[in-house]
């Protein structure tokens, strides 16, 4: 199966080995933001989907983790209940906290592209590398809210970032060790698929 | 699992309106177009016209309006506080103060703001909730397939993304389950999810996350011998069972948007906005 995966490669599209796993950390995501928890006063819940978008991006690099984010977000988009507490729909992405979720896009990216640039993997460059991508998803975040709320910027940061920001720092690093851990199974597990 | 339980909003209704039988691609533009313009929509009228038109829409789709405006149901808490918070935390100097405790002062402007918040977010879930409820999950990735075939210029695999979204599909529901039963499995060994402090629960979700990955990857890795078996070999080549076709339906319901954005255009410009 390898030998084959290697075949596909070289006719310029994602061999379908990446393909899968695309398919497979969409799915991680979707149930990872069941894990979700509403806050009061603020629009936006509180979800598991980030440290989904964490493995993703560190796990399958940053091309097949676009593949996996853009078919997660699709996927909710046209109605299938992926998105935090099992809603569904385009509404969530033209709402006020959908600059969170395509906010996914871009952070999946920063986190793969700085993941290939690291060449001893430890769980501080990791979660460092995390905190990146989530950087890129609170920008967007408050900018879609800021935009739909009228609120200024420091309205939009003090409801859609601060709050989540302790319970995030924290998730970048068990994404960071969950992930360190999983390269070293998963040798053992699929041998012959390369991770991170 | 919440997943597989409660799916109500955003689901698909099947049904024989001229709505439904629209290309996808004509209803995503639509709906886009609808979202911008109630985006710069600030005065009464503006949103009076995009209700009558939304309404008129329900009627013509022939679905239940109480099933559609049930989906906005659980939103409404979180717009009850947003309203509350627009009125007392947006300040303007010059608008009429109604009420005024401690530091916190409720005004026109205020009120102003609150109203049209709420107004614009109640006909943006409304709008995209309608066109899910008319188009099944197929025909949009369908759609959303052939509109971003385009971007394959720059890059963009789309077919490989509506690939890896079927699969996805199939994986979630699968996951879901597996999930419940690791959760199970490692109660059953003694794991105590709900006991300890902080630090110590959120070790716990070790136990369940690793077997679940692995076991994932597992599954992955024979879905792609399987594939591989098949000789799936990527997107070139591959044909459809349903072509999307845009016919005379499609261009009644462009001829509409045209004259609904025009008089919407024309009550933006010339109404005073509400703030």
């Amino acid at each position: 199966m390898v030998k084959s995966t290697k075949k596909t490669a070289s006719s310029g599209s994602l061999p379908l080995g990446r393909l899968t796993m695309s398919a497979l950390f969409t799915a991680l995501i979707a149930v990872l933001a069941q894990f979700a928890v509403p806050l009061p006063l603020s629009p936006v819940p509180f979800t598991g989907q980030v440290l989904g978008i964490f493995l993703a991006g560190s796990l399958l690099g940053k091309r097949a983790g676009l593949l996996s984010v853009g078919a997660y977000l699709l996927l909710g988009a046209a109605g299938a209940p992926v998105f935090s507490l099992a809603r569904g729909g385009l509404h969530m992405l033209t709402g006020p906290s959908g600059g969170y979720l395509w906010g996914f896009i871009p952070a999946v990216y920063i986190l793969g592209l700085i993941m290939e640039k690291i060449s001893r993997h430890n769980i501080y460059n990791n979660a460092a590398a995390m905190l990146a991508a989530l950087a890129a998803i609170y920008t967007c975040g408050a900018l879609q809210l800021s935009l739909i709320m009228g609120y200024s910027a420091s309205q939009a940061i003090l409801v859609g970032v601060i709050p989540f920001l302790p319970l995030d720092l924290l998730k970048a690093f068990l994404a960071a060790s969950l992930k360190l851990q999983l390269n070293k199974n998963l040798r053992h597990t699929v041998p012959g698929r390369q991770f991170g | 699992m919440e997943l597989t339980k409660n799916i109500t909003l955003g689901v698909y209704l099947p049904g024989k309106s001229f709505i439904h039988n629209l290309d996808p691609r004509t209803k995503i533009i639509a709906a886009t177009i609808i979202i911008v313009l109630l985006l710069f929509s600030r005065s009464y009228p503006a949103f009076a016209l995009s209700a009558l038109f939304i309404a008129a829409l329900i009627i013509f789709s022939g679905l239940p309006a109480g099933y559609v405006m049930r989906g906005l149901k659980p939103m409404l808490p979180v717009l009850a506080i947003m309203w509350v918070f627009q009125l007392f935390l947006f300040k303007d100097p010059d608008a009429a103060v109604y009420f005024q405790w401690w530091i916190f002062e409720a005004t026109e402007a205020g009120l102003q703001m609150g109203n049209l918040i709420i107004l614009r977010v109640l006909f943006l879930f409304t709008i995209t909730t309608f066109l899910t409820l008319t188009t099944s999950v197929v025909s949009l990735t369908d759609g959303l397939e052939s509109m971003l075939k385009p971007l394959q210029a720059i890059g963009l695999p789309s077919q490989e993304l509506v690939m890896t979204l079927v699969i996805a599909l199939r994986f979630v529901l699968i996951l879901a389950e597996e999930l419940e039963k690791i959760i199970k499995a490692q109660m059953a060994r003694g794991v105590a999810f709900d006991r300890g402090n902080f630090i110590q629960k959120t070790r716990k979700i070790f136990p369940v996350f690793l077997p679940l990955f692995i076991g994932a990857f597992k599954r992955a890795e024979e879905l792609i011998v399987a594939m591989d078996a098949r000789s799936y070999t990527g997107g070139k080549g591959r044909t459809k069972m349903k072509t999307l076709h845009m016919g005379r339906v499609d261009l009644g319901a462009a001829a509409l948007m045209i004259i609904y954005s025009g008089l919407l255009i024309y009550i933006i410009t010339t109404t005073e906005p509400m703030i």
